[in-house]
């Protein structure tokens, strides 16, 4: 069904416009893009933590301006990037039935199924950016801050320059994936209401709840089934040689979340009645 | 309401059925035995003895349950700072570090190059030797060891180095080759076929005792199929259900790893210190006292210490004044002995110590009841 794909993808275009033209979008890519800044100035202006102390490889930045991006992903994938995305997915389809312009789509040609991919491919394409301004900025500021040298891993050895910035990449790559599953759930969540501000709400509970459960211990039976179970699990791709098993179980856990939660959503988005 | 409604649900319904089967296929898989050319115990020990691994990358998993009270590290900290008792810092930390589950990977290319990470959440102690160079560095503390082997030592595996002799490296080939090593004189032996954790083709062979004055219910390796090399070792103490010790192999690659691995260079700004062998860094107590405990009575060498018995009813005897004598001055010991009539026993699911009055220190993988028959029958012989 070429015909059906193009006009999937003209209005992926535009549901793609929609995100960058809106202010919002922006706002929270800038609130991203002050977490890095505010670490770099204040480690800049201090004579920094000991060592030991604070979040992990901090003490690292005041030598090398590299880590700058590890800390300020490291320091906001709890919270901050998860918001984010409760804003964006929470919005995809129960802002579209509260501003009463989910009819309006719905009589475009595509299928409800087509419509549901679209708002997930907004939500995918918003993850990466997000992830990237971060850890841009982080890489910028980091730079500009404390100047750059061969990031030294976990286990002691020392990476180049170029090998650096690869794993810089690598776990921005994990940290976008690993906010797909919160993406999905998302989705889902907001096709049961009408109240995006709900929505969002309830998304972000989830995210934190989820890790309040990943820390006790009483609950460890569930932890391998949580989808922030990885989350910080990027540590891992700073040892040498890297050790995948985090970055993989990370991507099938998602995997997992997106199909569920995919499914999900579909079943209530085809079956419900569009009134407004 | 027609069925429509309910076709769209199809999705969300098949795709949680399959999770869920995948789930739970995937551990029946994983059990799922494979059928191996039939062995006798005596077979198994010869591949074992035969083996031959040049070079492999494998991941570790040690746990340790002796039962005893888990130490909060605030207490390694406090004693650590308090300076008053070395000794009660280095028994808090050892008792603090060997109980639990370890992660570490391993890689080696033949018996000359190795490195061992030892893993614990975003920190990372790495153990190289890269022919006769060794490093150890910690990365929480940003500060590595270095120490050279001495000429000749290196690549003839004496007991004079420290990375083979008394296995500053404790894998499952190194503690298995001692368990393995004399098994047939005091223990039954039996193999069964089975999977190792890494889910390679195992033999596993089974060591009981043929005593019962021992804490050692059993003994099982597991023997890679392929290669003959011991993947994993567990020892079972009396009454226990979950295994004392063990050490195995989660993953297991043959194949010499990339070689840049062992060719260590102490990062830019991480302290270093020089070491001269025997001494060998933090490892010489940590790792010695960790086998010492962990090697059953089939170890080799009890360099001090008078040795009583034999295979698994083995005592050691410290006479009065040696090493490990000072410990009786130790507070947390104190906390942690029972006073029995003529000292303190220290129990633990697999090794009895038992610290006399008069100073001396017995200690072997037997009921506390023979461990006062043997310092009462000491006594009486002086």
């Amino acid at each position: 069904m070429p015909e059906r794909t193009a006009r999937a993808g003209g209005m992926l275009a535009s549901e793609l416009h929609l995100l960058f033209r809106r202010r919002r979008t922006w706002a929270l890519f800038a609130a991203l893009a002050a977490v890095p800044v505010l670490i770099g100035l204040a480690v800049r202006v201090s004579t920094g933590p000991p060592r030991g102390r604070g979040p992990a490889f901090l003490d690292q930045v005041a030598g090398n301006g590299v880590f700058l991006a590890v800390v300020g992903l490291l320091v906001s994938v709890p919270l901050f990037l998860p918001l984010t995305v409760a804003v964006v997915a929470g919005d995809s389809i129960a802002g579209e039935a509260s501003q009463g312009t989910l009819r309006y789509l719905l009589t475009a040609p595509v299928s409800r199924a087509g419509l549901l991919l679209v708002k997930y491919a907004v939500i995918v394409v918003f993850c990466a950016a997000a992830v990237l301004v971060l850890a841009g900025t982080g890489v910028l500021v980091g730079l500009v801050l404390f100047g750059v040298q061969p990031a030294v891993l976990l286990s002691g050895d020392t990476l180049g320059l170029g090998a650096s910035y690869a794993r810089i990449a690598l776990i921005a790559a994990h940290v976008a994936v690993s906010l797909l599953g919160l993406g999905a759930i998302g989705l889902f969540l907001s096709t049961l209401s009408d109240v995006p501000v709900g929505v969002m709400a309830a998304i972000a509970v989830l995210a934190v709840a989820a890790q309040i459960a990943g820390s006790l211990p009483q609950l460890d039976w569930l932890h391998p089934w949580l989808f922030t179970e990885h989350w910080t699990g990027f540590v891992d791709l700073l040892r040498q040689p890297v050790l995948w098993d985090s970055f993989v179980d990370n991507a099938v856990l998602q995997a997992g979340y997106v199909l569920v939660f995919g499914a999900l959503a579909y079943g209530r988005f085809a079956t419900k009645d569009v009134l407004s | 309401m027609n069925r429509g409604p309910w076709k769209k649900w199809t999705p969300a319904v098949a795709v949680s059925v399959t999770i869920a089967a995948l789930a739970a296929g995937g551990s029946i898989a994983a059990s799922a035995r494979t059928d191996l050319p039939d062995r006798t115990p005596q077979d198994v020990l010869e591949m074992v003895a035969a083996h031959e691994v040049e070079g492999f990358s494998g991941r570790l998993a040690a746990s340790v349950e002796l039962g005893l009270p888990q130490l909060p590290g605030e207490a390694v900290r406090d004693a650590e700072a308090q300076d008053t008792g070395a000794v009660d810092a280095r028994l808090a930390e050892l008792l603090a570090l060997v109980p639990g589950t370890h992660e570490a990977r391993v890689f080696a290319d033949g018996h000359d190059r190795s490195r061992l990470q030892l893993l614990d959440g975003a920190e990372e102690k790495n153990l190289i030797r890269n022919d006769d160079e060794l490093w150890f560095y910690d990365s929480v503390e940003d500060r590595a060891v270095h120490a050279t082997l001495p000429a000749g030592g290196a690549g003839h595996g004496e007991s004079t180095d420290p990375w083979r002799g008394d296995g500053a490296l404790p894998t499952p080939e190194r503690i298995a080759e001692r368990v393995l090593d004399r098994a047939e004189a005091h223990s039954t032996v039996t193999v069964e076929e089975g999977t190792a954790d890494s889910g390679r083709d195992a033999y596993t062979v089974r060591l009981d005792p043929r005593t019962d004055e021992t804490l050692v219910d059993s003994v099982l390796v597991d023997v890679d199929a392929q290669t003959g090399m011991p993947l994993g070792v567990e020892v079972r103490a009396v009454g226990q259900d979950e295994p004392a010790v063990s050490v195995a192999f989660t993953e297991f690659t043959p194949g010499a790893p990339d070689a840049g691995l062992f060719d260590f260079e102490p990062p830019a700004g991480a302290t270093v210190e020089e070491q001269t062998l025997p001494d060998c860094g933090p490892w010489s107590g940590a790792a010695g006292a960790r086998e010492d405990g962990n090697r059953g009575p089939v170890s080799g060498d009890r360099a001090r210490g008078e040795v009583v018995g034999d295979g698994w009813e083995t005592v050691v005897v410290m006479p009065a004044g040696s090493g490990p004598g000072e410990l009786a001055g130790s507070e947390l010991l104190n906390e942690l002995a029972v006073e029995v009539e003529g000292g303190r026993v220290l129990g633990t699911p697999l090794l009895n110590v038992l610290l006399t009055d008069d100073g001396r220190v017995l200690a072997g993988p037997v009921p506390q009841h023979r461990l006062l028959e043997v310092a009462g029958a000491g006594t009486g012989e002086e």
